[in-house]
């Protein structure tokens, strides 16, 4: 494993607070996450693990507390939402890919109009990409025209296609049939292991163990443990209570 | 060797054979059965729909060969397509290139959005043969003749006495032969006289509709006599009986044939020239059968002058090459000597002339010098009224005198229009073909489509802004301020629905929602009144406005306000997780409306935008009412004259069928764009 504690983090959350209406979904949430570190992000429904990652892109306000993602700090200010934003990748339960753009124009789209690639630039890096998820030959189809499991590797090329230094993955396999969260997860893994920073959260338990740095377990709001996926999932240690009534459900 | 578990499940290893569908479920049979007879009641329902259909099929068939009077669509069609613009040669041919480019951007929007099958083609190579034939086919058939009345007897048909008109002026064309004969021939009795199909002067119209009626009154007589001398009938009413039979028999005792006398008497003939002096030719008929014929020495009005030798005898005149004539009113510029327009000294103008024309009703025939005198009185001319065809109209006649003179009117435009179709759809074809499109490019048809609509509102622009806007009219008009309402209203609309949902900006927000709430709240017709009355009134230089650009205005801003709440519903039909993800890959606000959630948007309205076309086009008709000649407007002024009177039916659904024939059109665009298209379609049909 690659924990990396010397290495200045490259997301800091500190004390981070979120309220819907008067629902507390973000308890004083503290973490930091170092560079090339996969993190991935587990708990009940509910639990306000979504909500964190969404945070971080800023796809969701927080009302209190610090988020640095590389330096920049997290806040009403749009030049540095927008300079976080191109930073971070982030991929989505339901997928969200452009529904009237072919695969190739979804994986280029953002390229070039917030990077300004041109175009043959975009389309060579978008032909890379969907080699590198293992789809090559589905660039000039329609989502519509995928099964689950190609359309979460599209999300996936084309939030790299940004050449983010972060990934966040909400939920990436809650949508798909078992029989292409398979083909989803491999393409996890093979980025995890080229080093990109990613945050999944996840029910995919096998994932969790074979991939992850650190997990961090959500109940209510807060982090309620963290650790390493051989401890964390060590039934054996002491854990905290919430987490132990978890495990015994999923193990 | 371990021995394998024992087995807890149940394995099948013999699969059921893939079959067929069961045949009545699937093809045409399973269609049937499907929809038209799957239960009792449907069936019921099928078969009486099925039975009214037929019905009015039937009749509306019969009523428009044998009943009908389309002369008020075949005589108007340059009326009802561009109103008072027929009247200036250069805006007609700029109406008529604009239709041909737009005919040749239909062909290249049919290939790049569809597909035209072989049974589309097909269909349209009928049209166009059958328009090309059909009068080929028609002209041997022989026009109707007219049926006249001389002599000294008033006819009495009902509440109707008509004077034989022994003058009359009729038109012809030089070298046109007439032929006049006696039609004691085919009236030996009643019976010929109330079967003839013809043109007829107003005396003898009403000397058949009474041949009619006493012959309904001979059917009458017999029925009652029947009832008389049957024994079932009760003594009462044998009394009733024969009261009414002898009152029968006093009304119906002399036939018609015999009051008016018209098989005896012989007559004279005189045909004069147009100055009311000159005698062309003189006959005398004698007797059943005489016939005089003559050629017309030159084309303009001609007198015909009968007289009846016997006192208290009318005779019926058969007439070949004599038909009625309609009057029309028109204005155009007043030309000198050299045939240029005359400027009037103050205001700058073309002088403007009103002439009266006399057309024939069996053709485009007409002249232009004024109805002939005599005796300082103008002599009556043979009358275009809508009774004048008499009885139930032969197929051949209907040929003949409407759809032969209606096919050779639009054909001249209509074929043209066909040929561009076919010719852009191919120049396209050879085009996709010759540069096979990169799978992520779109074929070439598709951008050129795009530009070519792009274009074709500044080349249409560039046609008819030379044209005088008050002379706008008919379905010209109608489609004018349809284009520019949608054209021109699309962005208008697409920034009110983008502007009611910035929630960053209550100011632009509000002032949408107002402009919105508040054009939605009126009536069109008001919006109408407002562009076209009371802002006049607030700066008087309005009204220099021709009026057909300030109902576009209004057009405009009311179809703008529909549009925009149409949009905002597509708008909000996209899901957030569209915004999100376009918001997580960096794009700024304008660029995720611009590129994600617009696209979207558009596409998930199309088919309620295209309602509001084609709504849109059909509320145009509502700018008769501020005084402009739109194709209702236009079908209402021509039902007005005289000419034309009782013609409501014809005239209005041949508008209808204009009308829904444009409509359909604009579905059926809408349905291909929707398949074509990305999107919402997309997903569900692939």
């Amino acid at each position: 494993m690659k924990t990396n504690e010397m290495q200045e983090p490259i997301i800091v959350c500190n004390g981070v607070n979120k309220w819907y209406g008067d629902f507390h979904v973000l308890r004083d949430v503290t973490v930091n996450i170092a560079q090339k570190e996969v993190v991935v992000v587990i708990g009940p429904s509910g639990s306000g693990k979504s909500t964190f990652i969404r945070c971080i892109n800023r796809l969701e306000e927080h009302q209190e507390g610090d988020i640095i993602v590389d330096g920049i700090p997290l806040g009403n200010d749009v030049r540095n939402i927008a300079a976080i934003r191109r930073e971070i990748g982030m991929v989505f339960q339901q997928f969200n890919l452009f529904p009237h753009l072919t695969v190739l124009q979804n994986i280029t789209l953002a390229p070039m109009q917030v990077r300004r690639q041109s175009r043959a630039e975009a389309e060579q890096k978008a032909y890379e990409l969907l080699e590198r998820v293992r789809i090559p030959e589905q660039a000039n189809k329609y989502p519509g025209q995928l099964s689950g499991g190609q359309q979460q590797r599209v999300a996936i090329a084309r939030a790299l296609a940004m050449e983010p230094k972060i990934m966040l993955f909400d939920e990436p396999t809650s949508a798909l049939d078992p029989e292409m969260i398979k083909e989803v997860l491999e393409v996890m893994k093979d980025l995890a292991q080229s080093g990109m920073t990613m945050i999944c959260v996840t029910h995919e338990m096998g994932f969790a163990q074979e991939v992850a740095d650190r997990i961090l377990f959500f109940d209510q709001g807060r982090i309620v443990e963290e650790g390493n996926p051989e401890t964390f999932f060590n039934l054996n240690i002491e854990h905290h209570e919430r987490t132990k009534a978890f495990l015994g459900q999923i193990l | 060797m371990t021995e394998s578990p024992p087995s807890i499940t149940t394995i099948y290893v013999n699969d059921a054979p893939r079959r067929h569908a069961p045949l009545a479920t699937t093809g045409v049979i399973g269609w049937i059965r499907g929809n038209l007879f799957p239960s009792v009641f449907d069936s019921l329902l099928t078969v009486a729909s099925a039975l009214f259909l037929i019905a009015a099929i039937v009749s509306l068939i019969q009523w428009t060969i044998s009943g009908a009077n389309w002369y008020s669509v075949t005589r108007n069609l340059s009326n009802l397509m561009i109103g008072s613009m027929q009247a200036d040669p250069d805006a007609m041919n700029r109406v008529n290139i604009m239709t041909l480019l737009l005919a040749f951007g239909v062909g290249i929007s049919l290939r790049a959005w569809s597909r035209v099958g072989l049974r589309g083609w097909i269909g349209i190579a009928i049209i166009a043969t059958l328009m090309l034939i059909i009068p080929a086919l028609i002209s041997p058939i022989p026009l109707p003749p007219s049926f006249i009345t001389s002599g000294s007897i008033s006819v009495v048909s009902g509440s109707v006495t008509e004077i034989p008109q022994n003058t009359m002026s009729f038109i012809g064309a030089k070298g046109e032969p007439i032929r006049l004969r006696l039609a004691s021939s085919i009236t030996p009795t009643d019976a010929g006289l109330a079967g003839i199909t013809a043109f007829t002067d107003r005396a003898a119209d009403a000397l058949i509709a009474s041949a009619s009626v006493r012959l309904q009154g001979q059917g009458r007589i017999e029925e009652v006599q029947r009832l008389i001398e049957s024994s079932t009938t009760p003594a009462p009413d044998r009394a009733t009986l024969t009261t009414e039979l002898d009152a029968l028999r006093s009304i119906n005792d002399l036939s018609i044939v015999d009051i008016y006398a018209l098989n005896g008497p012989n007559m004279t003939i005189r045909l004069l020239a147009a100055d009311g002096e000159t005698v062309l030719a003189e006959a005398e008929l004698t007797q059943s059968g005489d016939e005089f014929t003559f050629t017309l020495p030159e084309s303009g009005w001609y007198i015909l002058e009968r007289t009846v030798k016997a006192e208290n005898a009318n005779t019926l005149l058969e007439m070949n090459g004599v038909y009625p004539v309609l009057e029309r009113g028109i204005t155009r510029a007043r030309l000198d000597a050299d045939g240029q327009p005359v400027m009037d000294a103050r205001s700058g103008q073309p002088q403007v002339v009103s002439i009266t024309q006399h057309i024939r009703v069996t053709d485009d025939f007409l002249v232009e010098t004024p109805q002939p005198k005599q005796n300082g009185t103008d002599v009556a001319r043979y009358l275009f009224v809508n009774n004048q065809y008499r009885g139930e109209r032969p197929l051949d006649d209907f040929l003949v005198l409407h759809l032969g003179p209606f096919t050779e009117k639009t054909r001249r435009l209509l074929l043209p229009c066909l040929a561009l179709i076919a010719l852009g759809y191919a120049a396209m074809q050879l085009l996709d073909r010759s540069y096979p499109p990169i799978p992520p490019t779109p074929k070439p048809s598709r951008r050129i489509v795009f530009w070519m609509w792009a274009i074709m509102p500044i080349l249409i622009y560039i046609l008819i802004a030379s044209t005088d806007a008050r002379s706008w009219g008919g379905l010209f008009l109608t489609f004018i301020l349809t284009a520019v309402g949608i054209v021109v209203s699309f962005p208008i609309g697409v920034l009110l629905a983008l502007g009611r949902r910035a929630e960053g900006l209550p100011a632009v927000k509000y002032f949408c929602i107002g402009v919105i709430e508040l054009v939605r709240g009126v009536p069109l017709i008001t919006v109408l009144f407002l562009a076209s009355l009371a802002l006049p009134l607030v700066n008087p230089s309005f009204s220099e406005v021709p009026g057909a650009v300030r109902a576009m205005v209004a057009i405009t801003i009311f179809s703008a306000a529909y549009l925009a709440e149409n949009v905002r519903g597509g708008l909000q039909s996209v899901p957030s997780g569209q915004t999100e993800a376009a918001k997580a890959l960096g794009m700024n606000p304008p660029q995720v409306t611009l590129f994600i959630t617009l696209p979207q948007a558009l596409r998930a309205v199309i088919p309620t935008l295209v309602g509001q076309c084609i709504s849109l086009f059909k509320d145009t008709s509502l700018v008769a009412i501020v005084g402009l000649s739109d194709l209702t407007r236009v079908a209402d002024t021509v039902v007005a004259q005289a000419e034309y009177i009782g013609l409501r039916r014809e005239t209005y659904l041949f508008i209808a069928a204009v009308y829904f024939v444009f409509s359909f059109v604009m579905a059926y665009v809408s349905r291909k764009i929707e398949d074509s298209g990305s999107g919402v379609a997309r997903q569900v049909k692939l």
